[in-house]
C-alpha cells in the first residue's frame, strides 16, 4: 500500500508539472515547406521556436509535408498537417509537443480534479500514457480526451451548412475491437436516438453542423463525441469496457438506456456481469446467470431449463450466433453447454420479441460470441474441478480476418471412481467447441462463419448409456448497400441427436436413436429511412427433417425387433416487416408483423380420427399415405409485435407492449425437468401449433444521475395447445403420439420489480417478482381430464421470487460477489391416500400440483483475485474461489413417497445439499 | 499448498453432489388425506390353484408405521363369464381375504362381481384367460457384490408377451450361540433345554412389482428379467436361501396398470421423475361410476419354480460377526438377569465353586425363534 501512495504522489507531482493548454505568443512559425519529411519539418520548427517534439520517427516514414505559412500558430499548422489523419497532437505548458498515432493524449487536468472527486486512477492512466510515450512505448493508453476533439464528417465546406446528413459506422470496444451491439447513440439537440444492431452498426440522420453525440451501452463507459457534419460519412466510435483493471469508475451521466429504449422485457447480460455471479463449482454459467433475471425460473437446481414468465422450457428459442441450440445443457442439466470464455453477451427477450425472431412462444435467448481480437493473437485457459478449457482469438494473416476458437472438456469421470462401489460403473463426460470467423472483405461486405459442437455421454451405474450431441454451423454475409441500408443473408444447419444404448444382456441389447436436422436460410434487411423510421424486414425459411425415433438390436444375440418411426418433414417460412417509429422525442413505437406459414410434408402415413371423439386407435377413420414432398397440412397466421415508449420526464418513461407468437414444434416430455430422452415433434394434422399472446406494461425511472435504475413491469400472457399427456402415455417410439397427448391451455401473469446499480465500487441488482403460471385442460375430446378440467398450477408456478446480486470491488485486484435467492417452492403432486397392494403399502395420487415443495433459499459468495497488473508479462492469471450455497441449506429439489421393503417412506431430495467450496484458475495470454 | 488443500475439500463435497443418495433425507410433507376410503381389490383369478382376493380400503397416509388395514368384510364375491355363468361365491377366510378353488376354461373371458357389505356393486372388465408358460429357470449373479436374481422364460406360441412375477423367499439361519439351557419361569430355575432354538427358518413374500415384456422382441423370450436384489452380507444367505417364484401371464392392459403402479410408487426419487399419475384399473363401481376403485383383476394359470442358493457360493466374508457380547450370570441373580427373558442362558458354568451360574447373551444372539420358526419347512433339503 505504501508503494501505492508513493506512486500516486509521484504521478501527482508529474501532473502538476504539466498544465492545461498554454501557449507562448512568440512561438509563431513561418516558412515555405515543400515535400519535406516530418523529421525535417520538426527540425525547422524547433529551430524557429522553443517547442520540443516527442514522436516515434518510424511512424512518419511516409509522411511528406507541403505547406506555406506565415506567422502561424503551431496548432493551426499541425491542424492542417494532421487533419483527417490518424495522428493526434498534444501541447503542454512547457511547450512539449507529443505526436501520437491512433489516440490522443490529454494535457488537461481532468474534470473535478480540484473539487476532490476521486478520479486519481484516470490521472494515473493518462500520466502513464505520457510517460510510456516518452519512453517510446507503443502501448496504447486510455482515450479520454478524444471526447473533446471535434471530428469532421464528410467533405469539408466553408459555405453555410444546410440539410440533413447521414452518418453511419460501427461502435466497437477500444481494447478488443469487439462490436458493441445494442448501444444507444443519441443527440440532444435535436433529440435523435438510434441503437446499434447486432453487428455494432448504427446509422443516424442529423442536420448538418456541429453535434454532441452520447453513446451508452451496458458494461461500457459512456462515450461522447463532438462531430461536425458536412455531408454523409462514416464514423466509427470506440468505447471502453468497464473492467477491473487500472481504472476507476467515473461519475457518469447518461445511463438512460432502460428509460430511453422502446423494447421492454429485454435483459442484456455482458460476460463481465456474468462472471461476477458466483457459480456452481466455479463453472461460470450463462444460463444460470440468466436464471437470476426477474421473470426467469427453473424447476430445480439440476436443470438449466428456463421457464420464462410462466412458459415451458421448450418455448424458448435459444440462439448462439444465430445457431439454434436444441439441448443447451451438459451433465444431466447441471451446466449450460456454452463455453463462457467465447461469449460476449446474452440478451433475453421475454416480452417484446423483435419481428425477425419467431418459432417459439415464450422468449428468445440470443447469445453472442466474441468477434475475435484483431490486434494480436491472445487467449485464455481455465482449470476447474470439472472442466478445463482453452480459448484462442486473434487475426488471421491481417486484421481483416479474425477468429475465436474455444474448446472445453471435462474430466468428471474420475469423480465416479472414488465414489462408493454402487457408482463405480458410472461415468459422465462432456465437451464443446465453438468457432467464429469474421472476415471484413471491404467496407461494404463482411462475412461471418459460426460453428458449434457439443457432446455429452453418461451412464449412472446401470448398463444404459446416454449420449447427445448438438452440431450447428452457419454462414452470414452482410452487405452495406449504403450508409442507411444493409442486408444480411445467412444460411445454416442445426442438428441435435441422442442415443440410448442398453447392453446389460445380449438378448435385450438395443439402441434407441432420435435426431433432428434443420436447414435454414434468412434474409434480413435494415433500412434507416429517417431518424423517425428505421425499417427492418426480411424473410426466412426453415426445413425440418425429424427422425422421430429408431429402435434397433445390438449384437447378433439380440432379439429386438428393429422399429423406425417415419421421419417428419416440414417447411416453416416467414415474412416480416417492422418499423421503429420515433413519433417525437418523448414517444416512440416499434410495430411489426410477422406472417408465418408451416407446411407439414410427406412422405408420411397420417391417421385421421373421427371428429368429436377422443383420438384413440378405436376412432381411426383412415390412415392416409402422402408421398414425398406432398403438403399434408398447412398452418399459417400473422403474429403481431407492438411496443411503445412514452417519456414522462428525462428520467422516467412508461412502456407498453403486445406480442403474439406461434410455435410449430413441441417437446414431448412428462418429466418436470428437461431429460436427455425428450423427443421433439412437429405440428401435424392432429397436433395444432402452440399460440401465445402477451401484453405488458412497464414503468422505468432512474435516479442519481441514472446510476440507479428502477423498473416495474406487469404482464399477462395466455397460450393454447400446450401438450400434456394421458396417464401411462408412451412418448418414445410411439407411432401415434396424438393418442397419448392432451391439449392444454395456460395463462400466466406477474409483476416484476427491479432496482439496479450498474456502476460504482458496489454494484448489483435486487429484484422481486410475483408471478403465477396456471394450466387448464380444455380438450373437449380427452378421455380423461387432469384435475377434472379445473385450472391447476404449472410445475414452475413459484409466486414469490426475490434475488439479490451484489459485487463489491475492494481494490483493483480483489473483489467480492455475493448473491441471495429466495423463491416459493414449486408445485408438486403428493398422494392423498395409502393402500396395500402386491405385498407393499403404496400411495394414491389425485389432484395434480396441489402441494408445494419447501421454499428455496440460497446464498453464494465468491472472491476474484487478479494477478499483478504489469502490462509486460507473457500471461495474466486470476483465481476465483468461493462457496456455493453458503448456508448449506438442503434446498428441496423434490419431495416424494416411495414404497421400500413393504412400507412407504417420504423423502426430500436435494441436489446441492451442502456448502460447496470451489476454486478455479484462469490464465490469459 | 493452499490450492491442494482446497481441491481435496472440493472432492469430498462433490461426492454427495453426484451420488444424489447422499442428499436424500427422510421427510414427511404435510398432506391432507382424502376423506374417502376407496376400495382396493388385490388378487388374481387363478385357474389352476387357489383364487385369493383381498379387499381393503385406502387409508390416511402415515409414513412412520403402517396403520392397521381397513379390511372390507362381509362382501360377496362371484366370478362370472361372458355366457352369464356364475361360479359359487368365494369364502371369506378372515381379514378381508376371500378365497376359493375354481375350474376356469381358457376359451372364456372372466370377470369378478363384488357386492360390498354396504350394498355397492363393483364389476371388473372381462379379461382373457391367460396361460402362463413354464419358467425356464431362475438365475442369479453378482452385481456390484450384491446377489441379483433373474427370471427367464419363453413362450413357444408367442402368445404371452407380458409377464409378472412374485415370490416367497425362505431362508435358514442360525443363532450365534447354541443355547443348551432354559430359564423356567415357573420354577424360577435353569433347566436343560429340550427344544432347539439354534436353527430356524424365516419366510417373506415379495413386496415389489416385477414385470417383463417381450413386446419389442421378435420372439416371446424373457431373458434375465430382474427379480429381487440381495445386498452384500445379507443374513438371508447366511446358511441356505430359497425362493419360490410364481409367474403370471398378463394382458396388455394389465401390464400397463402394473407398470404405472410401479412407476408411481417404486421408481421415484430420480432427477428425471415423470409426473405421478392416476391410472385406473379394470374395476368399476356400477352403483356410482365416478367412484375410484384400485386394482386390476386378471385371470389365468400360474407357473412356479424354486431355487436354492447356498452360503458357500458367496464370497468369503459374506457373513459378518454379529455384536453378541456374552455375560456371566451370578448364581444369586438368575431371576434378576434372566427373569424378563431379554437374556437367554447359554451354558452352565461347570466349576461348582464359581460365583457364576451360567453364561448368557441377548435373545437375538441365542434364540432363533426370535426371528423365525424352528419348524423345518417341508420342502427344505
Amino acid at each position: 500500500m505504501k508503494t501505492g501512495i508513493c506512486l500516486f504522489c509521484s504521478f501527482t507531482l508529474l501532473l502538476f508539472s504539466l498544465n492545461s493548454f498554454a501557449q507562448d505568443h512568440d512561438n509563431l512559425i513561418s516558412g515555405n515547406f515543400h515535400e519535406i519529411t516530418f523529421h525535417e519539418f520538426v527540425e525547422k520548427v524547433e529551430a524557429q521556436t522553443d517547442f520540443h517534439f516527442y514522436y516515434d520517427p518510424s511512424q512518419f516514414d511516409s509522411l511528406t509535408i507541403t505547406l506555406a505559412v506565415s506567422k502561424a500558430h503551431l496548432q493551426a499548422v499541425l491542424d492542417k498537417i494532421f487533419n483527417n489523419t490518424k495522428w493526434h497532437y498534444t501541447i503542454d505548458k512547457d511547450n512539449q509537443v507529443f505526436i501520437t498515432k491512433g489516440f490522443s493524449l490529454s494535457a488537461n487536468l481532468p474534470y473535478g480534479f480540484f473539487n476532490g472527486e476521486k478520479d486519481t486512477a484516470t490521472l494515473a492512466v493518462k500520466n502513464e500514457g505520457i510517460s510510456n510515450y516518452i519512453n517510446q512505448s507503443k502501448k496504447a493508453a486510455q482515450v479520454i480526451s478524444i471526447e473533446n476533439k471535434l471530428f469532421d464528417i464528410g467533405i469539408k465546406r466553408n459555405d453555410v451548412l444546410k440539410g440533413k446528413v447521414n452518418m453511419a459506422g460501427y461502435i466497437r470496444d477500444a481494447q478488443t475491437d469487439e462490436s458493441v451491439s445494442g448501444a444507444l447513440l443519441y443527440s440532444d439537440h435535436p433529440h435523435v436516438q438510434v441503437n446499434s444492431d447486432q453487428f455494432g452498426y448504427y446509422s443516424i440522420i442529423l442536420p448538418a453542423g456541429r453535434h454532441t453525440l452520447n453513446v451508452i451501452a451496458p458494461g461500457m463507459f459512456d462515450a461522447m463525441r463532438q462531430v461536425m457534419l458536412y455531408s454523409d460519412g462514416k464514423f466509427d466510435i470506440e468505447m471502453n469496457e468497464k473492467v477491473v483493471k487500472l481504472k476507476e469508475v467515473l461519475v457518469e451521466a447518461g445511463k438512460e438506456k432502460n428509460v430511453r429504449s422502446t423494447t421492454m422485457g429485454m435483459d442484456k447480460l455482458t460476460m463481465t456481469a456474468i462472471k461476477q455471479i458466483p457459480a456452481v463449482m466455479g463453472e461460470v454459467d450463462v444460463l444460470r446467470a440468466v436464471l437470476t433475471l426477474p421473470g426467469v425460473k427453473s424447476v430445480g437446481e439440476a436443470s438449466t431449463g428456463l421457464n420464462v414468465r410462466g412458459g415451458a422450457t421448450d418455448q424458448n428459442l435459444i440462439l448462439f450466433n444465430g445457431l439454434n441450440i436444441y439441448n443447451p445443457s451438459h451433465l444431466f442439466g447441471f451446466f449450460s453447454a456454452f463455453d463462457p470464455d467465447v461469449i460476449k453477451d446474452v440478451t433475453l427477450y421475454k416480452s417484446s420479441v423483435p419481428a425477425k425472431y419467431g418459432g417459439r412462444i415464450s422468449s428468445v435467448l440470443d447469445i453472442t460470441s466474441l468477434d475475435g481480437n484483431d490486434k494480436k493473437i491472445s487467449g485464455s485457459a481455465g482449470i476447474g474441478p470439472l472442466t478445463s478449457k482453452v480459448t484462442v482469438e486473434g487475426p488471421i494473416v491481417n486484421s481483416k480476418t479474425t477468429f475465436v476458437v474455444g474448446a472445453r472438456t471435462t474430466y468428471s469421470d474420475w469423480l465416479f471412481k472414488v465414489l462408493p462401489k454402487d457408482y463405480e460403473k458410472s461415468g459422465a463426460s462432456f465437451r464443446d467447441g465453438t468457432i467464429h470467423i469474421n472476415r471484413k472483405i471491404n467496407s461494404k461486405n463482411n462475412v461471418y462463419v459460426n460453428g458449434y459442437i457439443s457432446g455429452d455421454k453418461f451412464n449412472l451405474n446401470n448398463d444404459t448409456t446416454y449420449q447427445y450431441h448438438n452440431k450447428n454451423a452457419n454462414i452470414n454475409w452482410k452487405h452495406n448497400f449504403n450508409n442507411r441500408f444493409y442486408g444480411v443473408l445467412s444460411a445454416g444447419i442445426d442438428h441435435y441427436d441422442y442415443q440410448v444404448a442398453f447392453n446389460a444382456d445380449s438378448v435385450n441389447a438395443y439402441k434407441l436413436g432420435f435426431s433432428i436436422n434443420q436447414y435454414k436460410a434468412n434474409l434480413d434487411f435494415s433500412y434507416f429511412l429517417s431518424n423517425k423510421h428505421t425499417i427492418t424486414f426480411g424473410a426466412s425459411s426453415l426445413f425440418y427433417d425429424v427422425h422421430s425415433g429408431s429402435f434397433d438390436p445390438v449384437g447378433k444375440f439380440s432379439l429386438i425387433v428393429p422399429d423406425t418411426l417415419e421421419a417428419e418433414h416440414a417447411l416453416e417460412s416467414a415474412l416480416y416487416l417492422s418499423d421503429h417509429y420515433n413519433v417525437s422525442a418523448d414517444f416512440s413505437i416499434d410495430a411489426g408483423v410477422r406472417f408465418s406459414m408451416f407446411n407439414y410434408m410427406g412422405a408420411k402415413h397420417v391417421n385421421s380420427y373421427a371428429p368429436g371423439l377422443p383420438k384413440d386407435l378405436n376412432n381411426v377413420l383412415a390412415t392416409n399415405y402422402y408421398p414425398s414432398g406432398k403438403i399434408i397440412k398447412t398452418y399459417m397466421g400473422p403474429e403481431f409485435r407492438l411496443s411503445a415508449r412514452y417519456s414522462l420526464s428525462e428520467n422516467t418513461s412508461i412502456k407498453a407492449s403486445a406480442n403474439s407468437l406461434r410455435q410449430y414444434i413441441h417437446m414431448l416430455t412428462n418429466t418436470t425437468t428437461i431429460s436427455p430422452t425428450d423427443v421433439w415433434k412437429l405440428s401435424d394434422p392432429n397436433l395444432q401449433p402452440q399460440l401465445g399472446t402477451q401484453v405488458a406494461l412497464g414503468l422505468y425511472k432512474n435516479f442519481k444521475n441514472n446510476t440507479i435504475e428502477t423498473s416495474v413491469e406487469l404482464y399477462y400472457k395466455w397460450f393454447s395447445h400446450y401438450l400434456d399427456y394421458r396417464s401411462g402415455a408412451v412418448l418414445v417410439m410411439n407411432h401415434h403420439i396424438e393418442t397419448d397427448v392432451i391439449n392444454t391451455k395456460g395463462r400466466a401473469y406477474g409483476a416484476e420489480f427491479l432496482l439496479k446499480k450498474s456502476t460504482g465500487k458496489i454494484n448489483g441488482w435486487l429484484s422481486y417478482t410475483y408471478s403465477r403460471s396456471l394450466l387448464q385442460q380444455d380438450d373437449p375430446y380427452a378421455a380423461e381430464k387432469i384435475n377434472d378440467g379445473a385450472e391447476y398450477p404449472s410445475n414452475f408456478d413459484q409466486p414469490h421470487n426475490f434475488t439479490f446480486i451484489g459485487n463489491y470491488r475492494i481494490n483493483h485486484r480483489f473483489s467480492i460477489s455475493f448473491n441471495a435467492t429466495y423463491s416459493t417452492g414449486r408445485p408438486i403432486t403428493l398422494p392423498v391416500a395409502e393402500y396395500d397392494y402386491a405385498g407393499s403399502v403404496r400411495v394414491l395420487y389425485s389432484d395434480r400440483n396441489a402441494y408445494r415443495i419447501p421454499d428455496y433459499f440460497r446464498t453464494d459468495l465468491s472472491m476474484n483475485l487478479e494477478g499483478n497488473h504489469k502490462i509486460h508479462q507473457a500471461t495474466h492469471n486470476s483465481w476465483t474461489l468461493g462457496v456455493y450455497n453458503l448456508t448449506g441449506r438442503k434446498n428441496a429439489y423434490s419431495v416424494y413417497f416411495i414404497s421400500q421393503n413393504g412400507n412407504i417412506h417420504g423423502y426430500k431430495l436435494s441436489i446441492f445439499g451442502s456448502a460447496i467450496p470451489f476454486i478455479t484458475y484462469n490464465i490469459r495470454f | 499448498m493452499e490450492q491442494n488443500h482446497f481441491s481435496i475439500k472440493l472432492l469430498l463435497y462433490c461426492i454427495p453432489v453426484l451420488s444424489f443418495a447422499g442428499c436424500k433425507v427422510p421427510y414427511d410433507p404435510p398432506v391432507n388425506s382424502s376423506k374417502t376410503h376407496y376400495l382396493v381389490v388385490d388378487g388374481y383369478l387363478d385357474g389352476n390353484g387357489t383364487t385369493t382376493i383381498k379387499l381393503s380400503r385406502t387409508r390416511n397416509i402415515s409414513t412412520r408405521d403402517t396403520a392397521a388395514d381397513i379390511m372390507e368384510k362381509g362382501a360377496h364375491l362371484v366370478i362370472e363369464d361372458e355366457n352369464n355363468d356364475t361360479w359359487p361365491p368365494l369364502d371369506e377366510i378372515g381379514n378381508g381375504i376371500y378365497a376359493g378353488v375354481f375350474s376356469l376354461f381358457p376359451a372364456n373371458r372372466y370377470r369378478l362381481h363384488i357386492t360390498a357389505a354396504d350394498g355397492r356393486e363393483y364389476l371388473s372388465d372381462f379379461v382373457s384367460y391367460k396361460l402362463a408358460p413354464p419358467i425356464d429357470n431362475i438365475t442369479w449373479d453378482f452385481k456390484g457384490g450384491d446377489v441379483q436374481l433373474y427370471a427367464n422364460t419363453h413362450d413357444p406360441q408367442n402368445s404371452t408377451t407380458f409377464y409378472r412375477w412374485s415370490y416367497e423367499e425362505t431362508w435358514e439361519f442360525h443363532s450365534f450361540y447354541v443355547s443348551n439351557l432354559k430359564f423356567d419361569p415357573q420354577t424360577q430355575a435353569l433347566t436343560p433345554r429340550t427344544d432347539q432354538v439354534h436353527i430356524c427358518w424365516q419366510s417373506q413374500n415379495s413386496f415389489s412389482i416385477f414385470i417383463g415384456s417381450s413386446a419389442k422382441l421378435n420372439e416371446d423370450v424373457i431373458n434375465k428379467a430382474p427379480l429381487n436384489l440381495i445386498s452384500y452380507g445379507d443374513k438371508r444367505i447366511s446358511v441356505l436361501y430359497s425362493t419360490l417364484v410364481t409367474q403370471y401371464a398378463l394382458d396388455s392392459a394389465g401390464y400397463n396398470y402394473w407398470n404405472a403402479m410401479k412407476g408411481n410408487t417404486e421408481n421415484v426419487g430420480s432427477i428425471f421423475d415423470p409426473q405421478p399419475n392416476l391410472t385406473r384399473g379394470n374395476i368399476h363401481c356400477t352403483t356410482d361410476p365416478s367412484e375410484l376403485v384400485i386394482g386390476y383383476i386378471g385371470a389365468g394359470t400360474t407357473q412356479q419354480q424354486r431355487i436354492f442358493i447356498d452360503n458357500n457360493q458367496m464370497p468369503p466374508g459374506w457373513n459378518s460377526i454379529p455384536d453378541c457380547p456374552i455375560d456371566s450370570i451370578d448364581r444369586d441373580s438368575i431371576v434378576y438377569f434372566l427373569g424378563d427373558m431379554v437374556r437367554i442362558p447359554i451354558d452352565k458354568v461347570t466349576d461348582p465353586f464359581s460365583r457364576f451360574a451360567c453364561t448368557a447373551s441377548s435373545r437375538s444372539c441365542t434364540d432363533c425363534t426370535f426371528f423365525g420358526t424352528n419348524i423345518k419347512p417341508l420342502f427344505w433339503p
